[in-house]
């Protein structure tokens, strides 16, 4: 599979976080992808119990080991989600409309339930070698 | 209450061979936490974690909203992000949970940790960071 790219932009920006200065900051990169695990835009409704994201262990061997890129959002306008890491160990609860987007690294699996009911998550995933 | 504006773009041509990949999420957050951080750590190198919350992470779940940019444009300065399971306490080789590169960046609603630390690979690089608790 031919390597690709991930053009990936992201803004922040606040003028009443602080008192005395406004927030205001656009960071861009250009991603190379090329991996062996390459998920398009998906949903999938939860449960309140883990399931894997990723369709495959992640097996890189580069940059941190078993590195992805990976976005989620919760498509649920009153539940939560909650991520964790191969070891169960939870970094991440999105609440209704809230999205994330990082390089994940040092876990085979990105795992994802409900904290009640059956949410809709999105999500996408690539991994690098 | 403050409010802070997030948007995210991602978008390929070459990533599949039959769809392109072109999208905008956007997001208004309203962190009301007792801590709300902004600066850039020179990290101290390999075999040293840097913390960056001033204490501890707290409210619902220790919930708050990370932004982090390694801004080192040299080849092999990654740094690891690992959460701590308690302030003032380095995480532990399983806690790492992201790697930055040069260049990258993250957001990400962090939850169930009491603050974040960051190891580079080699080298000493920089690290931006947006820290804003949200309850």
């Amino acid at each position: 599979m031919a390597n690709a790219t991930l053009n990936a932009t992201f803004s922040i920006s606040s003028s009443d976080l602080f008192g005395v200065v406004s927030l205001s900051k656009t960071v861009t990169d250009a991603l190379t992808i090329d991996g062996d695990n390459r998920q398009g835009l998906t949903t999938m409704v939860t449960s309140t119990s883990y399931t894997d994201i990723n369709v495959e262990a992640l097996s890189g061997t580069t940059q941190g080991t078993k590195k992805a890129y990976v976005y989620a959002k919760n498509t649920d306008a009153t539940l939560d989600l909650i991520f964790a890491d191969d070891g169960d160990q939870i970094f991440s609860k999105l609440a209704p409309g809230e999205f994330l987007f990082y390089p994940t690294t040092d876990n085979t699996k990105i795992q994802v339930k409900s904290s009640s009911g059956t949410p809709t998550v999105e999500f996408l995933l690539l991994e690098v070698d | 209450m403050a409010t802070v504006n997030v948007t995210l773009s991602l978008g390929s041509t070459d990533l599949f061979a039959k769809q392109t990949l072109s999208f905008t999420e956007t997001d208004v957050l309203s962190p009301v936490g007792d801590q709300q951080l902004i600066g850039r750590i020179k990290t101290t190198g390999s075999g040293t974690k840097d913390n960056i919350a001033t204490k501890a992470l707290d409210g619902t779940d220790d919930r708050a909203y990370l932004f982090l940019h390694n801004t080192s444009t040299t080849t092999g300065e990654f740094v690891d992000v690992g959460l701590c399971a308690a302030h003032g306490t380095d995480s532990v080789a399983a806690d790492v949970f992201a790697v930055l590169g040069p260049g990258e960046f993250l957001f990400l609603p962090i939850s169930d940790m009491q603050d974040i630390d960051l190891e580079p690979d080699t080298g000493t690089p920089v690290v931006e960071y947006i820290l804003m608790e949200k309850a």
